[in-house]
């Protein structure tokens, strides 16, 4: 192997080893790497030896995320008197030794007399003459450190300062190789676990980790796209983990935002001086603040949210914390995967929903014919038992027992009218119609009068019209009217208001896309609302706070909705009331009304 | 005394419908499963007046087996669903195939043998005018041959026909009977 060419130029590009939190994380990634490069290693370090005519030495690599230099490959004498290998602090201040003071710098150095070196610092007590070169990526980033050591007062000169800078950039080139093998290695393993469908949570968590180690970066972020035009945190390493489910953009706000809004990426290497920077959430205080990288995760129709990697900046020159093109190219290619693996996930939840659907159905269609038969036979008997009573001339006590019987007969056939309904909700005949008109209507018709209860109208759907199963979506409105009235308990305000949204402002909204645009319908009250935790779960088929009643009737209502390609949510604030909130395809001329 | 046969695979439901029919002064006759029934329909003596009818017995589709069967050993038998659980699209298929009513077994609200009792009697009536109409076509002379089927059912939908323009009278009436 030849020594000392000169600085290597113009190879690969890798990323540098910035540290990153997770240690054990970085510590496999790193070790799997040097492995596979061990041999080629040794042998430059062999050979750095011998061109130096040194005793001992070390190949350096720097962790940005400790901000220590690790020893990696020690050669020569004197190792063995050492238990542990020395971690050398970086970035601050005070004596850390030359090989700190290299990495600091980016520039090699050279003592002939350590003892009065300003930067020494002994690890060895035999060392008189010590030479170090810093280890450089293509963008000039140092990763490592290469150093010489002697017993000999200046045994270094300029001509093996410049074979050393050359094995250097050999070194650099190998630890480049290793690195893009791991990488390999970790997209592989990322690929194989994005394609399973699994918990979006666990996903969304495994593909920030692996972001971060992969791209060296500090802290690595996921925001998804949750509401047309907001994104929440979802997943973080790092500093904004406690803000996950918390920290919203607004679609277009930030850079953050900015990504989503125009499905573009942005690396940059100072954030603060671009004019869309907001520092709404940021993972270092801004000022340390030194490569930021954000990709679009590609949706089958649009964007499903960001990824954004973060690189801190030290104190000291020579570390270029800049994103590059291959770290955007790798990053893109972790969010198509990560955006299909998020899709999967939906349509499996979906799925499994239906089919959670479609099991009670057909245990309600059972139970229904079964309890109906039982149903119908105790009408007949208390029929024929009124009927005997009557013709003996009994007594009004009889009779009124056989009243009481009656009325229990007729809770339970509006007991069974749910199940139907439940199992009926999916079944839809439909028409066209005025949604104003309707919702009007439906109100005049059923919402309930002498509660006490404040009833106020905004519709302003402007004559959009619907296609929809009257019946049933009158049942629906009931339902929430009723609902709202009841937990209000004579005081209080029931609002209903209508509204259109655009064909441009909906995109996915509660989980569900309206190409055409859709209509807004929502009923909100000023009672006691909907606790965060049951904001889902109130729409599960049997679930009920109250006493009486099957709970059948949101999971219905939910159930109707869906049916008409629409979609229902619960937003109010737990303590402000409840406010749900219906969305309906609008109609458009061109589509039949019936089906 | 009209002969009424009822088919239904639950006991309750058997005795608790023969009990009130009993006492309006019928006939009963009972089934317990479609293939019972058909053998009912279908085996030696008269054929039944009125027909009530389970729908999901066998099969989800037995009460249509039902009708078809009942149709086939005398157009005149008329045949009344009664289902715990009614859907559309059932309902319009027996209709179509010629039933008298398409009845659910649990109605809020509603009384069901009431109302039932009121349709045996439309039905039976309907069925006595049906089979008079075809008897007065017979003396009449038309033509027909006494027995053939496509008569009766001619002579049956003539009468049905009439009857439902007799109860909607805001419909004009285009011909009289016979035409």
């Amino acid at each position: 192997m030849s020594v000392g060419s000169g600085p290597v130029t113009d190879w690969e590009t890798m990323a540098d080893h910035a540290g990153d939190p997770s240690k054990d994380r970085h510590e496999q990634v790193a070790s799997i790497a040097i492995r596979l490069c061990q041999e080629l290693l040794d042998t430059i370090m062999r050979n750095s030896l011998r061109a130096c005519r040194a005793n001992n030495g070390c190949l350096y690599q720097v962790d940005y995320g400790s901000r220590e230099l690790l020893a990696l490959l020690p050669v020569g004498e004197g190792w063995e008197e050492i238990e542990e290998h020395p971690r050398i602090r970086l970035f601050e201040a005070g004596r850390h030794g030359i090989t700190s003071h290299v990495a600091s710098t980016g520039t090699p150095y050279l003592s002939g007399d350590v003892s009065e070196d300003p930067h020494y610092k002994a690890a060895f007590q035999w060392v008189k003459s010590e030479l170090a070169v810093p280890v450089k990526d293509r963008s000039g980033r140092v990763i490592g450190v290469l150093n010489m050591e002697s017993r000999e007062a200046n045994a270094f000169d300029r001509v093996h300062l410049r074979r050393l800078e050359g094995l250097a950039g050999q070194a650099a080139l190998v630890m480049a190789l290793a690195d893009y093998e791991a990488r390999e290695k970790s997209l592989l393993e990322v690929g194989k676990s994005l394609a399973v469908p699994m918990d979006t949570r666990a996903v969304v968590s495994d593909v920030v980790d692996i972001a971060a180690v992969l791209l060296k970066a500090q802290d690595c972020s996921l925001f998804l796209v949750e509401d047309t035009d907001r994104l929440t945190l979802r997943a973080s390493v790092g500093s904004l983990s406690r803000f996950i489910a918390k920290a919203t953009y607004r679609v277009g706000e930030g850079l953050t935002g900015w990504v989503v809004a125009h499905n573009q990426a942005i690396r940059i290497p100072d954030p603060r001086s671009d004019p869309r920077w907001r520092g709404l959430y940021s993972e270092f205080p801004p000022e340390e603040l030194a490569a930021f990288l954000a990709v679009p995760v590609p949706g089958r129709e649009g964007v499903l949210g960001v990824i954004r990697v973060v690189r801190r900046t030290w104190p000291g020159r020579g570390f270029d914390g800049e994103f590059t093109e291959s770290d955007e190219e790798l990053m893109a290619t972790l969010a198509s995967q990560l955006g299909v693996a998020l899709e999967n996930a939906k349509l499996v939840q979906r799925l499994v929903e239906a089919e959670r659907m479609a099991a009670w159905g057909q245990m309600s269609a059972r139970a229904v014919h079964m309890i109906g038969n039982t149903v119908f036979a105790l009408k007949g008997e208390l029929n024929e038992l009124s009927h005997c009573l009557r013709g003996e001339g009994a007594g009004q006590g009889l009779l009124q027992l056989v009243e009481r019987a009656n009325k229990g007969i007729f809770r339970l056939e509006e007991v069974l009218q749910e199940f139907k309904d439940f199992v009926m909700a999916t079944r839809l005949v439909t028409s066209r119609c005025d949604l104003d008109e309707l919702i009007r209507d439906v109100l005049d018709e059923s919402f309930p009068q002498g509660t006490g209860v404040q009833l106020v109208e905004e519709l302003g759907a402007q004559g959009t019209e619907v296609v929809v199963d009257v019946p049933k979506f009158r049942r629906c409105c009931e339902e929430l009217l009723l609902d709202a009235v009841r937990a209000l308990q004579g005081k209080g305000t029931v609002t209903v208001k209508t509204s259109c949204i655009g064909k441009e402002e909906t995109g996915l909204i509660g989980g569900v896309r309206f190409p055409g645009g859709a209509v807004q319908i929502e009923i909100s009250d000023d009672g006691p609302g909907v606790s965060r935790e049951n904001k889902e779960r109130i729409f599960s088929p049997f679930f009920t706070t109250r006493a009486q009643g099957m709970g059948l009737g949101l999971s219905i209502v939910k159930g109707i909705i869906e049916s008409h390609g629409g979609a229902i949510r619960e937003v109010g604030e737990e303590g402000k009331g409840a406010h749900f909130v219906i969305l309906l395809p609008r109609w458009e001329p061109g589509e039949s009304a019936h089906e | 005394m009209s002969r009424i046969l009822v088919i239904d695979d639950e006991e309750e439901v058997r005795e608790a419908l023969k009990r009130r029919l009993e006492r309006e002064g019928y006939q009963v006759h009972l089934a317990d499963s479609q293939i019972q029934g058909i053998e009912a329909i279908s085996g030696e003596g008269e054929p039944f007046d009125l027909i009530i009818t389970d729908m999901l017995m066998e099969t989800p589709e037995s009460g249509i087996e039902i009708i078809k069967a009942a149709a086939e050993r005398d157009v005149f038998t008329e045949v009344i669903v009664l289902t715990a659980y009614g859907n559309v699209a059932n309902a319009v298929e027996c209709m179509r195939r010629g039933a008298f009513d398409y009845i659910e077994k649990n109605i809020p609200g509603v009384d069901v043998y009431e109302l039932l009792t009121i349709k045996v009697e439309q039905a039976l009536q309907l069925r006595e005018g049906a089979r008079s109409a075809f008897s007065n076509l017979q003396q009449v002379g038309y033509g027909f041959p006494a027995s053939g089927q496509a008569a009766k059912v001619w002579a049956k939908a003539a009468h049905r026909l009439s009857e439902s323009e007799q109860r909607s009278p805001g419909r004009p009436r285009t011909s009289s009977k016979g035409d």
